[in-house]
């Protein structure tokens, strides 16, 4: 009722607001108003065995502003996003739990996605069954604002302050994020294959900018070559993590759905049998960052500057990880075979999974009900407890450098490339182990065997160094006389140093990826207006050359029903590994390609 | 005593007239006359104002000034030249009787001829207005007269570039920055620098906003945008109205700049682009945009001033205020080829439109023109590589800024015309401008834009801001 109630208001407010906009648009030049609304459905055609719906998303958006005089800028932004999917199809996720009559239960028993709760709740038919809440409506006030801010500027231009929720995007990569990094991210609907805007969460925070030469202070900068110095410093109080669903069956709380881009559930093999883990599951408590506090806070700060014809930065940030580390803090058993049965007795995981007659041992042995047999056979599950530890440090040094290549001039009108640098240096990045001493089988363990750990022993650090060197080019077609625009491309390629990754370490525990020493990506961007500048096509590739992972995205815009329609056609394809320990991760999303045609109606 | 007495009070008397002669002389001139008399004939409230604008003692006063220092105004060359008996005030032309006067072609440009009949971008009448006379602000008649009683004799070097004779550049500092380096130009590249010069003929230009529009062949509204733009004069400003004056702090490595930040359609709203020009000629400008998609400010290159501003547009950077292309003699020639008169749009857009759409923005209702003493430029491409392969500019004789011009491509096809009307103020000389006509002759796509000159409280509201990309983006 209470969401009914939000929609409700929302739509209401949407549509006098857009009929107002109608009527006011003699415009007074203070104050702009603009809506958005947009409604995609997708198929899914990537999932073995099934074409379903895919994603179904919408977004209701306004926007306005008030600029009274030249000091103060106000800026509101409301939104309300969700996807209609989970009400319209389900999709049997393949990346369930482990199929004990499969051959070392390599195979899955499928998890039902979207589905509607009734439709769960007592269906013996569908016992890993969960519908997708978390997707339908993000609808939290704290969601719906997507930007409440004032700005203030100082009469003689030395100094500026922006005050409210908003979001600041920093450094010169796109996709991904070596100095980006002041905002979490809302990976709920695409996963981070989305426009960079959307994919940041505001925050309720302070930014500044001094204006160095017009405060006095720029001599010392420009001693060193470094002109027209501003810096700038953000402190956000309200800290964030990055959201996610994954899609997990295990009962309680942790029975999420995310739908076709929730994460999937985990495949938990045990190294040394290489049997997957029967009858292991994981409730999953989050464990964050003090939400306002200053010893929590995020503090960062930029030196922009001008130097060797082009533009640099030099960037700190002091804020918190967005994403978590996996603790294991205990478990409970089950009766049923299925995660989300009766709860059963509080269970002693770590005793269990000990050498003589454990879990692992009668796993290893080739048991087909390893719970059951360390149990007596009258419980069959044990769900594991983890903590997503979020309240975690993140202390980064970073650098870029963006020029235009004027001397580089090349091609049919004799343009020149932009060249883009970034480079970024992490101290103690946190990660899980994926090789780690278990205390319970008193022997080194790998695999999935390695989650289910001591925290004092699952947890380690390592300096990360990033860097990114990218070109755009406006591009022009030799012979194609017509052409009425430039290409734009953009190519990008990144280097990821982890200087302890010899060690074993988890890219994002519980998947078990492992971090390479050096891991590479590369980015490929392209877009073309062509008939008259109507028909827009962009596309993206994205290959992770560790995992041998590819990503395209396309997007065709048909630009020809005037200013207020936008149909959009967009396709996704991920490939990857063909494990999920080298998938990630692009390939973790492998079966998560669509087609999406999407039509926005917007002033 | 008596006659002692008349004598002093003839002698006094002739005295007076002879001091009071020049005042009585500067009340008026023959613009002004032609528009009174036309403005009485047409009827026309706009026209009337319009009259009451350029009867101002301050535009008497500089229109005068600005005579004494060119030589001529345009009824001087006007009464020189052997102009058609049938082009005058009031004339009214359509496709019905654009044949009666066989000496159209010599004066109106082939495609506006053209349009009288044309399915696309049609112009249903044109009505001939009283010849103007044009000048530009105090900044720059200060300027130009500084350089002369000085005897400052600026050059072009052999990049192609303006400077003084210490080898400076001119438009970074002095009174070169503001002022026509050659009143009359002898060649191709003196025309080219004074019409460079001639820049946006004020300190601060300041669209609130701009409407870019444009058909497609079959006269269907296309694409339209909307969005504040701003162009500031960085060094030897002189308007203290229109913002700080003297050069801005930390543009000293500019002559100028222009930025722009969209507002319509709603998914390219918050774009935000600011371009700076070097006064070197081979370095290409600075070129920084902030794209909301990402939230981030992207460098691109300077050197790709060939595309469209806006998709769907035709108004590219190079074309921007006309003619933004960089001089560069490796890349272009620079030719007078001829001079005489043509037939433009008035700059009256301080006071009124002179040009008139349709209601479906896609063809004109009317359009005046008057005529105008002009030479002839040609920019011809070297290189085979550029988006015109000529550029014909017909320079205005009296305001140093084009009236027309038409460009074509690399097989000789005639591409993109620009015809517009400034918003002129004559108290003070400085323009905008209102309305601009951009048609390209390949594809059948008219293109307008309509803007919304502000000219109050410039000084407070325009700021660095716009001109800094980093904060522009949080503008609106």
């Amino acid at each position: 009722m209470k969401q009914v109630l939000k929609l409700g208001i929302v739509i209401l407010i949407t549509m006098l607001v857009g009929q107002s906009a109608y009527a006011i648009d003699t415009g007074s030049r203070k104050t702009t108003l603009d809506l958005r609304l947009k409604q995609g459905f997708s198929a899914a055609y990537d999932i073995p065995g099934q074409t379903t719906n895919g994603p179904a998303n919408y977004v209701m958006e306004i926007k306005g502003s008030y600029r009274p005089s030249r000091a103060f800028t106000f800026i509101g932004d409301i939104w309300l996003r969700g996807d209609w999917a989970p009400s319209l199809d389900h999709i049997r996720d393949p990346d369930g739990i482990p199929d004990v009559s499969t051959a070392n239960f390599a195979g899955n028993l499928p998890y039902t996605l979207n589905t509607k709760e009734s439709q769960c709740l007592g269906n013996a038919t569908e016992p890993n069954c969960s519908d997708s809440n978390e997707i339908r409506s993000f609808n939290d006030l704290d969601e719906i604002i997507r930007e409440a801010s004032v700005k203030y500027r100082d009469k003689k231009n030395r100094f500026t302050v922006k005050l409210g929720k908003f979001q600041r995007g920093w450094g010169q990569s796109d996709g991904l994020r070596l100095m980006d990094i002041l905002h979490a991210q809302d990976l709920r609907e695409r996963f981070a294959f989305r426009d960079s805007d959307e994919l940041r969460i505001p925050s309720w925070m302070v930014s500044m900018d001094f204006n160095l030469k017009k405060m006095g202070m720029a001599k010392a900068f420009e001693s060193m070559g470094m002109k027209r110095p501003v810096f700038e410093f953000n402190f956000v109080p309200e800290v964030q993590h990055s959201k996610f669903v994954i899609n997990n069956p295990t009962d309680g709380v942790s029975r999420t759905s995310g739908g076709l881009f929730g994460l999937p559930f985990p495949t938990l093999i045990d190294d040394r049998s290489g049997r997957h883990l029967l009858g292991i599951g994981a409730t999953l408590t989050d464990v964050e960052a003090k939400k306002y506090s200053f010893s929590d806070a995020e503090y960062s700060a930029r030196l922009k500057f001008d130097t060797l014809g082009g533009q640099a930065t030099i960037n700190a940030f002091y804020g918190m990880q967005d994403l978590p580390l996996v603790k294991l803090t205990g478990a409970t058993a089950r009766a049923s075979f299925f995660h989300n049965g009766a709860v059963g007795a509080t269970f002693d995981l770590a005793g269990a999974l000990g050498p003589i007659g454990g879990y692992l041992a009668q796993l290893r042995a080739g048991s087909t009900d390893p719970v059951g047999a360390i149990t007596g056979g009258g419980l069959h599950t044990v769900n594991a407890l983890f903590d997503l530890d979020y309240d975690n440090r993140q202390q980064v040094l970073g650098f870029s450098f963006a020029r235009d290549m004027q001397k580089w001039k090349f091609g049919p009108k004799q343009t020149s490339p932009a060249m883009r640098f970034e480079f970024s240096y992490e101290f103690d990045k946190p990660f899980n182990r994926s090789t780690v001493f278990s205390d319970a089988t008193n022997q080194i363990e790998s695999g999935a065997a390695a989650l289910v750990v001591s925290p004092k022993h699952a947890i380690t650090s390592s300096d990360v160094m990033s860097t990114m060197l990218g070109f755009d080019y406006p591009l022009w077609i030799p012979g194609w006389d017509s052409q009425e625009k430039s290409i734009f491309t953009s190519f990008q390629i990144f280097n990821i140093h982890t200087s302890n990754a010899d060690e074993g370490l988890l890219i994002q525990a519980p998947y078990l990826a492992k971090v390479d020493k050096n891991q590479q990506f590369s980015t490929f961007l392209w877009s073309a207006p062509l008939h008259q500048q109507r028909l827009v096509m962009e596309g993206l590739y994205i290959r992770d050359f560790n995992s041998s992972g590819n990503f395209y995205r396309q997007r065709v815009d048909f630009n020809y029903f005037g200013k207020h329609w936008r149909p959009r056609l967009e396709w996704m394809h991920f490939s990857g590994g063909n494990s999920e320990q080298n998938a990630a991760p692009i390939g973790i999303l492998e079966t998560s390609d669509i087609i999406e045609m999407s039509l926005t109606y917007q002033f | 005593m008596n006659n002692q007495l008349s004598r002093i009070i003839l002698a006094s008397c002739a005295a007076m007239s002879i001091l009071l002669a020049p005042l009585a002389q500067a009340d008026t001139n023959k613009a002004l006359e032609a528009w009174k008399a036309y403005a009485a004939s047409s009827g026309n409230p706009n026209h009337q104002k319009w009259v009451d604008e350029i009867s101002k003692p301050e535009a008497i006063a500089l229109a005068k000034e600005w005579k004494d220092l060119r030589g001529y105004d345009s009824y001087d060359l006007m009464e020189k030249a052997n102009l058609p008996a049938d082009l005058k005030p009031g004339l009214k032309i359509t496709k019905d009787n654009a044949a009666q006067f066989p000496w159209l072609k010599d004066y109106l440009p082939a495609e506006i001829l053209e349009h009288l009949s044309s399915d696309w971008s049609n112009i249903k009448e044109i009505t001939i207005v009283p010849t103007n006379t044009y000048y530009m602000h105090k900044g720059y008649l200060a300027g130009t007269k500084e350089l002369k009683e000085k005897g400052i004799e600026l050059q072009i070097n052999a990049r192609g570039e303006l400077i003084y004779p210490d080898g400076s550049y001119a438009l970074m500092s002095g009174p070169g920055a503001t002022s026509i380096p050659f009143l009359n130009p002898k060649t191709g590249l003196e025309l080219n620098w004074s019409y460079v010069a001639h820049s946006v003929n004020t300190d601060t230009l300041d669209f609130e906003p701009i409407h870019m529009r444009a058909c497609t062949a079959n006269g269907k509204l296309d694409s339209e945008y909307k969005a504040d733009l701003w162009w500031w004069h960085y060094h030897n400003r002189q308007q203290g109205d229109a913002g700080p004056v003297g050069s801005i702090d930390g543009k000293e490595d500019y002559i100028e700049g222009g930025s722009i930040f969209f507002l319509e359609p709603n998914d390219i709203r918050g774009l935000a682009g600011v371009r700076q020009r070097y006064p070197q000629a081979d370095k290409d400008d600075d070129f920084k945009v902030f794209i909301p998609s990402l939230r981030r400010t992207r460098l691109l290159t300077g050197s790709d001033a060939q595309d469209p501003i806006a998709s769907g547009q035709e108004l590219t950077w190079d074309d921007w205020r006309a003619y933004w292309g960089k001089t560069d003699v490796t890349k272009f020639d620079y030719e007078i080829a001829g001079e005489g008169w043509i037939l433009a749009s008035p700059e009256v857009g301080y006071i009124y439109d002179s040009a008139v759409l349709t209601d479906d923005q896609c063809n004109y209702k009317s359009l005046e023109l008057e005529l105008r003493p002009v030479w002839i430029l040609d920019i011809k491409d070297k290189t085979g590589k550029y988006m015109y392969a000529n550029r014909r500019t017909w320079v205005d004789k009296e305001f140093y800024y084009m009236q027309y011009h038409i460009t074509e491509d690399q097989r000789g096809n005639r591409f993109r015309n620009w015809e517009d009307s400034r918003a002129w103020r004559p108290t003070e000389g400085d323009s905008q401008w209102r309305y601009v006509m951009v048609n390209n002759y390949i594809t059948k796509r008219m293109s307008t834009l309509f803007m919304q000159p502000q000219w109050d409280e410039r000084d407070d509201r325009i700021s660095e801001e716009m001109f800094d990309v980093d904060q522009l983006r949080d503008y609106k």
